[in-house]
């Protein structure tokens, strides 16, 4: 896959575009603390290869396995982790939705959430 | 490389309405390239200008791809805008050049003496020695810095402010809420001062 000068710019500006699996990779960097190269290596992929997924869709609905199979395929990167990614900012994205108010109560309801899934991930 | 059948063009064109989420993807791997080299060749735009103007198009079709009349070729819809784009940013930038220039000029006709030249000097110096006792916060300044340069693209300067990805009109939400509220502080700031100075 070869890397046109354009691919950067088109990934930068998919960051603002929230149908975009770039908006998606950028709010889940956030969350995480993390940089582009951190996240691409959580995907076991190039930094190269996350700005090619950032102009995918972002999977969504009943078919957001499948969608995200098909973009991890064709990426050539591991579907497991593309899911987990994914699944991981959708629950937080649903617990923020929820609490709209943003209390304290709810807000230890989602980091107790992500805990119980991480620890759900390293014991599988 | 070129741009592909009218066959490719529709079925590509079908996988977006369908959402199909490799589809948008595709959009660009098809016709950047295509796109780039027409802005270059025919408009003779910067390489960054074409770019950005091809980009532009892709998003303005991917957004709303139901405003593209499939009975036409997705190819010409995509360059149109795509050299529209890339006429704007020709057209303000040699607005701005003009601008410069005439501003040059009347520099050059403007001959200020020198005691002039001296006021004009205390008081910039003043200004900037107000400005730093102000304790601006540091995207404030960079805010100011950039205002001061005559920056007013929201994008530029939702980057210098370091403002997280969000939709464009949220974004200039944003950069306006930013600048009100640093108008306001150098307002106070200025009325203090003349209120001290009286």
């Amino acid at each position: 896959m070869t890397n046109p000068e354009w691919l950067e710019l088109a990934a930068r500006r998919s960051k603002s575009e929230t149908w975009m699996l770039g908006h998606a990779f950028e709010k889940y960097r956030q969350l995480e603390g993390m940089s582009e190269e951190g996240l691409a290596k959580e995907l076991g992929c190039s930094v190269e290869t996350l700005n090619w997924m950032a102009l995918c869709r972002r999977p969504e609905g009943e078919r957001f396995k499948e969608q995200a199979i098909a973009i991890a395929q064709r990426h050539e990167v591991d579907a497991f982790l593309l899911v987990q990614v994914l699944g991981r900012l959708k629950i937080v994205e649903s617990f923020r939705e929820s609490s709209v108010d943003g209390s304290a109560q709810q807000g230890g309801m989602l980091m107790a959430a992500q805990d119980r899934e991480r620890d759900d991930e390293s014991e599988s | 490389m070129n741009f592909p059948t009218w066959e490719v063009e529709l079925a590509l064109h079908a996988r977006v309405i369908h959402k199909d989420p490799l589809s948008s993807g595709d959009v660009f791997r098809v016709f950047m390239d295509p796109i780039v080299r027409v802005l270059r060749t025919e408009l003779h735009c910067q390489r960054d200008d074409a770019h950005d103007s091809a980009v532009d198009a892709v998003f303005y079709y991917l957004r709303n791809p139901e405003r593209f009349d499939s009975q036409k070729r997705l190819s010409t819809y995509l360059t149109q805008i795509a050299k529209r784009r890339a006429q704007d940013r020709q057209r303000s930038s040699q607005a701005r050049i003009r601008r410069e220039e005439k501003f040059g000029g009347e520099f050059e006709l403007w001959r200020p003496n020198p005691k002039e030249v001296m006021e004009r000097s205390v008081e910039a110096r003043d200004t900037v020695r107000r400005l730093e006792q102000v304790k601006l916060r540091k995207e404030e300044n960079k805010l100011l810095e950039q205002m001061l340069l005559g920056e007013k693209c929201s994008r530029v300067l939702g980057e210098v402010l370091e403002l997280k990805p969000m939709p464009e009109r949220e974004q200039r939400q944003e950069v306006k809420r930013h600048k009100d509220r640093l108008m306001k502080k150098l307002v106070r700031i200025g009325k203090e001062d003349s209120d001290d100075e009286s």
